[in-house]
């Protein structure tokens, strides 16, 4: 009997593989739903999307999103009370940056807030609102553009109404002659910490 | 085939091939097990995405677009007054096709294509005053006076109240026991008629912005109404639904314009009114039948997984909060 010992050992292996392709063949043919379990996290970056383009949305819609993209310092060439780099590392005190916070500051999930805008040349440039960190590989994104007239007016520090914008003042330059000054298309980067 | 039994004497090699048959399964079976997993995940994952092919992002595309023709249009309109219609047309062409160059780079960078021109433009008449000291009678001083008529559509009509004491006083006004009519704006189509009065309340200095037989909206002094949009100081106001009930064409008139002060602006749908209440200074009643009434462009918004191609109407101030 001792010398079977090795033989016994493989059998139960092999028993055990057994059961357990069964359980994973009895999963399979069960229908996949969203809510079957996984190692996945693919909802929870479905939900932090859609929350960063319902977030969008309403700043687009109610003026919020204008107000913040133009809340520049044009003297110290950032973001009013942002940090030396133009950013805020924290948050962005406009409603916009409120609602960010509400929505992701307490939950564990880090957020990016980019700007990008067109060059005269046509080149394609991307700089930070809010910046939190390198942003992880289940990171999503959500975006809105927002196109700016000549009429566009930088915000002062309290939200007042300041000088209109033109390629001096303003981080994104007037790229025509016309009415037409830029698209600024503002990304917000969600992930999870 | 080895010999199970354990006859044999020699001990290190009874078992060497059941042994390397048996390392064999093991790593089919784990590779196996592995991929089974993998799909698993993968199957979760494709389960759980959208399946509207980003239809979310054209969509808010082209609401941005169409909030960005918005703009422009309101740039042609206000910083090109004197030119005749068809400049403004071709500055807003110009303008939009310069919007779609910015932006086109920017989207691309997410492997989307997008395109934005214009299709069709309304001609309309933007009229205003700007001068603050002034009540809202005619350039000949007229009370009662038609903006416009023959119109099909009003929007971003703002009055800006600028000295609220001018208002006549709640308990002065006739309906309501007195002998004086307030300011009214009334929309006619000559069946049915909406009409909004303006009054002071006679205690405070509180503005009542009354809706004939709609209900009223009390706000603080010097508000700024915004009759199109229903809005007092930015407040929805409920009852404040311009033109309910009256079809179109409808005419626009003032009635007591003397009885308030301030500055009032407008673009109507019609290049129909009579041009001795006008002048072309800013500081009296002015209109510009050459302005942009509304435009509809034309927007796609194209990638690997969807094409989007749809019509936009850009109507400023008409649904702005």
């Amino acid at each position: 009997m001792v010398n079977r010992g090795q033989a016994h050992t493989l059998e139960a292996v092999v028993a055990a593989l057994l059961l357990l392709s069964s359980l994973v063949f009895a999963l399979q043919i069960t229908a996949v739903t969203p809510l079957s379990a996984s190692t996945s996290n693919q909802h929870i970056e479905n939900q932090q999307q859609a929350s960063a383009a319902g977030i969008l949305s309403i700043a687009s819609q109610n003026g919020d999103l204008k107000r913040s993209v133009l809340y520049w310092n044009a003297t110290g060439q950032r973001f009013h009370n942002g940090t030396i780099n133009g950013y805020y590392t924290e948050t962005m005190p406009t409603e916009f940056g409120r609602s960010l916070e509400e929505a992701f500051g307490d939950r564990g999930i880090a957020y990016n807030v980019y700007v990008t805008y067109t060059e005269p040349d046509g080149g394609v440039v991307r700089d930070e609102m809010i910046y939190r960190g390198e942003p992880s590989d289940n990171a999503v994104m959500a975006s809105r553009t927002l196109v700016l007239t000549n009429e566009s007016r930088l915000r002062t520090e309290e939200l007042g109404l300041g000088p209109q914008i033109d390629s001096d003042n303003f981080y994104a330059p007037d790229i025509e002659d016309g009415g037409y000054h830029n698209t600024i298309r503002v990304e917000v980067v969600v992930w999870r910490i | 085939m080895a010999d199970l039994n354990g006859r044999r004497t020699s001990r290190g090699g009874e078992r060497a091939q059941i042994m390397l048959v048996a390392a064999f399964v093991l790593a089919v079976t784990f590779i196996a097990l592995a991929v089974m997993l993998n799909s698993v995940i993968y199957t979760e994952n494709l389960a759980t995405r959208g399946e509207d092919a980003h239809g979310s992002e054209a969509i808010a595309y082209r609401a941005d677009m169409a909030a960005g023709t918005e703009r422009l249009i309101e740039h042609v309109n206000e910083n090109q007054t004197g030119e005749s219609y068809d400049d403004h047309v071709a500055n807003l062409t110009t303008s939009i096709a310069a919007m779609d160059n910015g932006t086109a780079p920017i989207v691309a960078t997410g492997g989307t294509r997008t395109k934005v021109s214009v299709m069709s433009v309304t001609r309309g008449t933007r009229i205003g005053q700007f001068n603050t000291s002034r009540n809202f009678t005619d350039v000949g001083a007229t009370t009662d006076w038609e903006l416009a008529n023959s119109i099909e559509g009003t929007r971003a009509f703002r009055i800006n109240i600028t000295d609220s004491s001018q208002l006549v006083e709640e308990d002065l006004i006739s309906f309501l026991g007195g002998s004086l009519d307030p300011f009214t704006v009334r929309v006619d189509d000559g069946t049915d008629d909406w009409a909004v009065r303006i009054y002071e309340d006679d205690t405070t200095t509180d503005v009542i912005v009354d809706v004939e037989g709609g209900g009223e909206c009390v706000a603080g002094s010097d508000p700024e109404i915004d009759l199109t949009a229903g809005t007092i100081n930015g407040e929805p106001c409920g009852p404040l639904s311009f033109g309910d009930g009256v079809s179109t064409p409808y005419s626009l008139r003032y009635e007591q314009a003397d009885q308030i002060q301030g500055n009032f602006s407008l673009v109507v749908d019609s290049t129909s009114f009579t041009s001795s209440h006008y002048s072309t200074d800013e500081d009296t009643p002015f209109a510009d039948d050459g302005a942009i009434y509304a435009a509809t462009i034309y927007v796609l918004h194209e990638s690997a997984d969807h094409v989007y191609a749809t019509d936009a109407e850009a109507i400023p101030g008409e649904n702005d909060a």
